[in-house]
């Protein structure tokens, strides 16, 4: 269990919402579980996840798996819970573990224990032979459920026995609920956790400070200390994770902006970092294009739309200067986040622009196993982030789709 | 090559051509593939250049077939899965898949259908090269940050890039759960091609692979370079056989991070009028990192049930023959449950380089000996003794889950004759004499251990052959068979630090490969073809194995009779487990003719 906190870090970080498939000839649709859901996103999920089941099991049962599991997810982020536990049903490996984990966590979010405990059982019913990563992997989600279903009570027991990494999460968990009293003693365990070199515990640190800030309104002698706390970890925390909880950090300041003169100026001073953390390292392409993304939809926030779309177009040129080194497989994945950037900051066309070549980019091999991950991956990605694709668009997946075919 | 008819099956991804055989229709592979595809049992494949299985593509290869490459001129053969590409190579004990050269193939016949040893036959082909996505640490190239990072990448040892955008050689990137495939009984014969001084290819290269590939009962024999090197990444190994390589055995190295359970190495050589490292085996098993060490990921990991049989030779002092262990680099190794007999210099040795640019130490990273009474927990701290850490040690290094970042507990050693051995280059000051020394600085011999240097041989059998003269003060005798069941100390062991109940490691309680009835090598590694292997068949791993199917071709045939009678009144040809071969074993033999199993 030592490694769940970095684990849940990790799938915080990663690029949210993937999948989703649509209602191609022959796609077999499941009903949505969530009214909300739009008739178009509960097609591209189908879709998603009708590319993702055509792969062959023989030999690819693994990558099969890693892309189901892909559009399960999204389909939880979705809301459609149901959906994702069919999905997931068809997952023959640890993968379904995973996904099950994440739908208890969801289910106690929503207060609903009988089904949390439900698919706390199922994760849990691993089989003979799952690795021991494989089964922290499956027990992130678990344990998530099993922190929130906790009374205060047993997580202040929890707290006192667990290990650094682990009682960092509790920590953070208290902090979201502290009032402003208990500030003082909160950051004083941050301080602790933090001087203990444990670097799960410093990574925790950041989340503890992020939860705490959303308390503070304006009280920029407290804003100080977090600042603190934060200047102290820079170096202790790869670039990528650091990156990530200073843009939360300046997602609380951005919150206040309606409320403080002062903020938006300091959440533009923490993005000003972020971007000299960034530009400290050689990227790939395929890598540095989703970090881009993240820090844009910051600056939007900033500084207006034009201003995220500004820096966002930067990287996107940046990636295309570069676009014939990265291997036509690995450019869905960074063109994916991009386009859901641009559509969340207000640029529908130029998002469905960046979709399309998305999805060319990964329509490019000659081997159906990857075009089939690649198609999973963007319509749970288009599904997630709410676009209704046009008929061309429509046309050009479910043409893709057909094309799965030998040879995989 | 035999009956060579050159007809061209154009293919839209690689080019073939198909020739007649006696083997079955020989197919030049000569371009890289870009499309999936599946190589088969009923055709010889024959590498006629460096070959790249390209992102997105697959290659399946189904069990039973034989690659047997040709290099002719200045061509290259090694078959390289690329980043992104998958290569499935499931062969099973009866019908392992086999890499071997072209000339090694030519001596295949119906009596002996995978060919007699030719011990000094090496680098007759490429190698083997999976290419993966997992974290690396390396220095060397230039932009690559000091802590772990997804865009570090490393080129591969002997790998050319055909011009700057050319990525097709580059391993390494930020997925630890990177998948290239699957690689199951598989057998690498006579590779490792000379590409340069001090550059070959080593048997099976795994760069920054990760732990969802899966890579099982892998055989290496005379190769020139390492027999298995592993740069970076998670990927796991279990029932892994290397034979008579020229270089070191096992290469652990740039911040490879992960788990081998059941290793058989025997050290030899593989090219007449060799040096150490070039035909001449090194070290057993080598340790490295970045060579600038303060790099991360460092390497991390756990080796259970190794039997590592050694090639001790004449020489006195510091020319022994060859090391049991290296260590280097700000390596972290946990070795249990293992044996080590035979080697020529010392069981454990640490070294740094002598100018200073890496080593234990560097940069206020931790000295050699303080790791073997430091938690394996340490790599979870960040710290001035920690330089470069990651951000998520706890899924960054996942391998030791208990213990001290370098230990040797539960295992046996035996017959390290150089009591004479100069410790001089161990980074630790001041050590006597004799192979033990640095380990017995270092705890080996303390009692919390468990380990033991036994008097009495921890395997059952071992016969040497006729002495090799490697240089003028050192000459060696290779072994020319063994049965490496356990044995005296080796056979029951009260383990200090049995292996976790992690999925992946097995509980045993035995020392080495290999419990005392049961060997897993029949049938299809190249030891057990030549007749290497001297344990009786009754004890070949019995879910798959036909004791009298004696050359393990799956079938029990004339040629198993040949051999069980050129083995009369010896163990040999033993089918029945009574030590002999007789009546008995005949009569057994006449009784299950055909299809074994």
């Amino acid at each position: 269990m030592t490694t769940l906190i970095a684990l849940a870090l990790l799938l915080t970080l990663a690029p949210q919402g993937e999948p989703a498939a649509t209602g191609a000839p022959g796609t077999r649709a499941i009903a949505s579980s969530n009214p909300s859901l739009a008739p178009h996103q509960s097609r591209l999920l189908d879709l998603g996840r009708d590319a993702a089941e055509a792969i062959p099991v023989d030999p690819h049962e693994r990558d099969r798996a890693r892309v189901q599991e892909v559009v399960a997810r999204a389909a939880i982020t979705l809301g459609d819970l149901k959906r994702a536990e069919r999905c997931a049903g068809e997952i023959t490996t640890w993968r379904r573990g995973a996904v099950y984990g994440e739908l208890a966590a969801v289910y106690a979010e929503r207060g609903d224990r009988a089904e949390a405990e439900r698919f706390m059982r199922l994760a849990q019913d691993l089989g003979p032979r799952v690795l021991d990563w494989q089964r922290d992997r499956i027990r992130v989600g678990v344990a998530r459920a099993q922190a929130i279903l906790g009374e205060a009570e047993r997580v202040r027991e929890l707290e006192a026995l667990v290990s650094d990494a682990e009682r960092g999460k509790i920590t953070a968990v208290r902090a979201a609920k502290a009032t402003p009293e208990q500030f003082a003693a909160i950051l004083e365990d941050v301080r602790r956790s933090t001087a203990s070199g444990s670097l799960d515990a410093t990574a925790n640190a950041l989340e503890t400070c992020i939860e705490l800030a959303k308390a503070l309104d304006a009280d920029e002698a407290r804003w100080s200390e977090i600042d603190a706390v934060f200047a102290a970890a820079n170096g202790k925390v790869a670039r990528e994770l650091y990156i990530g909880a200073l843009l939360r950090l300046a997602d609380v300041r951005l919150d206040d902006v309606a409320a403080h003169a002062t903020a938006r100026e300091k959440a533009g001073a923490l993005l000003a970092q972020v971007k000299s953390v960034r530009d400290q390292v050689r990227w790939a392409a395929e890598s540095e294009l989703p970090i881009t993304a993240s820090i844009a939809r910051r600056v939007a926030r900033a500084d207006g739309n034009d201003a995220g779309i500004s820096e966002l177009e930067r990287g996107i040129a940046a990636f295309k200067s570069n676009e014939e080194r990265v291997a036509n497989v690995f450019r869905g994945q960074a063109l994916r986040p991009a386009a859901e950037a641009l559509l969340a900051l207000g640029a529908r066309d130029r998002a469905l622009e960046v979709y399309r070549w998305a999805i060319e980019s990964g329509a490019l091999n000659p081997n159906a196993r990857p075009r089939a991950e690649d198609l999973a991956e963007t319509c749970a990605s288009i599904a997630v982030a709410g676009i209704d694709p046009d008929e061309a668009m429509w046309g050009r997946l479910n043409a893709i789709r057909a094309g799965l075919v030998d040879p995989w | 090559m035999k009956n060579s008819i050159s007809v061209f099956l154009a293919t839209a991804g690689f080019g073939l051509a198909a020739a007649a055989s006696a083997h079955g229709a020989e197919i030049l592979v000569t371009s890289d593939i870009n499309t999936s595809t599946t190589w088969t049992k009923n055709n010889v494949y024959i590498l006629k250049a460096d070959v790249y299985i390209n992102p997105g593509a697959t290659l399946t290869i189904e069990e039973g077939t034989v690659v047997a490459s040709e290099l002719a001129g200045n061509t290259r053969a090694a078959l390289i899965a690329t980043k992104g590409a998958r290569l499935i190579a499931i062969g099973t004990q009866a019908e392992p898949i086999i890499f071997t050269s072209q000339a090694d193939y030519d001596t295949w016949t119906p009596t002996a259908p995978r060919g007699a040893y030719r011990p000094t036959a090496t680098s007759e082909w490429g190698n083997l090269t999976l290419l993966g996505a997992g974290f690396v640490s390396e220095d060397a190239v230039s932009g690559n940050p000091a802590s772990p990072n997804a865009n570090n990448v490393a080129i591969m040892e002997g790998l050319i890039a055909s011009s700057p955008t050319d990525t097709r050689p580059f391993y390494g990137g930020g997925n630890d759960d990177d998948n290239s495939g699957t690689l199951s009984y598989v057998s690498l014969r006579y590779g490792g091609q000379f590409v340069g001084n001090n550059v070959e290819l080593n048997g099976l290269a795994c760069g920054g692979v990760g732990r969802e590939t899966i890579i099982d009962h892998i055989d290496v024999i005379n190769n020139l370079d390492d027999g298995i090197e592993i740069w970076g990444g998670t990927v796991n190994m279990q029932y892994v056989s290397i034979w008579n390589i020229g270089d070191d055995s096992l290469d652990l190295d740039q911040g490879w991070r992960g788990k081998i359970q059941y290793g058989f190495i025997v050290q030899g050589y593989c090219k007449a009028g060799s040096t150490s490292g070039s035909g001449f085996g090194d070290n057993g098993i080598e340790m490295d990192g970045a060579e600038r060490s303060d790099y991360q990921p460092v390497t991390s990991g756990v080796l259970y049930n190794m039997t590592v049989v050694g090639n001790p030779g004449t020489g006195t002092g510091s020319n022994g023959g060859d090391l049991a262990t290296a260590w280097r680099d700000n390596v972290n190794m946990q070795i249990r449950q293992s044996l080590f007999t035979g080697f020529g210099e010392a069981f454990v040795r640490s070294e740094n380089p002598s100018d200073g640019s890496g080593g234990f130490g560097l940069n206020g990273t931790l000295n050699f000996q303080t790791r073997w009474s430091t938690p394996y927990s340490f790599l979870l701290a960040s710290g001035a003794t920690n330089p470069n850490a990651p951000a998520n040690p706890v899924t960054m290094y996942r391998a030791q889950t208990n213990g001290n970042l370098c230990e040797i507990k539960d295992t046996v050693v035996h017959n390290f004759p150089n009591t004479g051995l100069s410790n001089s280059g161990s980074t630790i000051a001041g050590l006597p004499t004799g192979p033990f020394a640095e380990a017995d600085f270092l705890g080996f011999s303390n009692a919390a251990n468990a380990n033991v240097k036994a008097t009495s041989l921890p395997v059952t059998s071992l016969v040497r052959g006729s002495t090799i003269v490697v240089s003028p003060t050192l000459s060696v005798s290779p072994v020319a068979s063994i049965d490496p069941r356990a044995a005296n100390d080796a056979a029951n062991a009260a383990l200090v630090a049995p292996a976790p109940n992690d999925g992946f490691f097995e509980a045993t309680t035995f020392r080495g490969a290999f419990p005392t009835n049961e060997v897993w090598t029949c049938g299809w590694t190249a030891a057990d073809d030549y007749g290497m292997i001297s344990t009786p068949r009754k004890f070949c791993t019995v879910s798959v194995a036909c004791p009298t199917d004696l050359n393990g071709d799956g079938e029990v045939s004339a040629a198993d009779l040949a051999n069980l009678l050129a083995s009369w009144g010896t163990p040999d040809g033993d089918v029945n487990g009574d030590g002999n071969t007789d009546a008995a074993d005949l009569s057994a033999l006449l009784g299950t003719w055909g299809t074994c199993g």
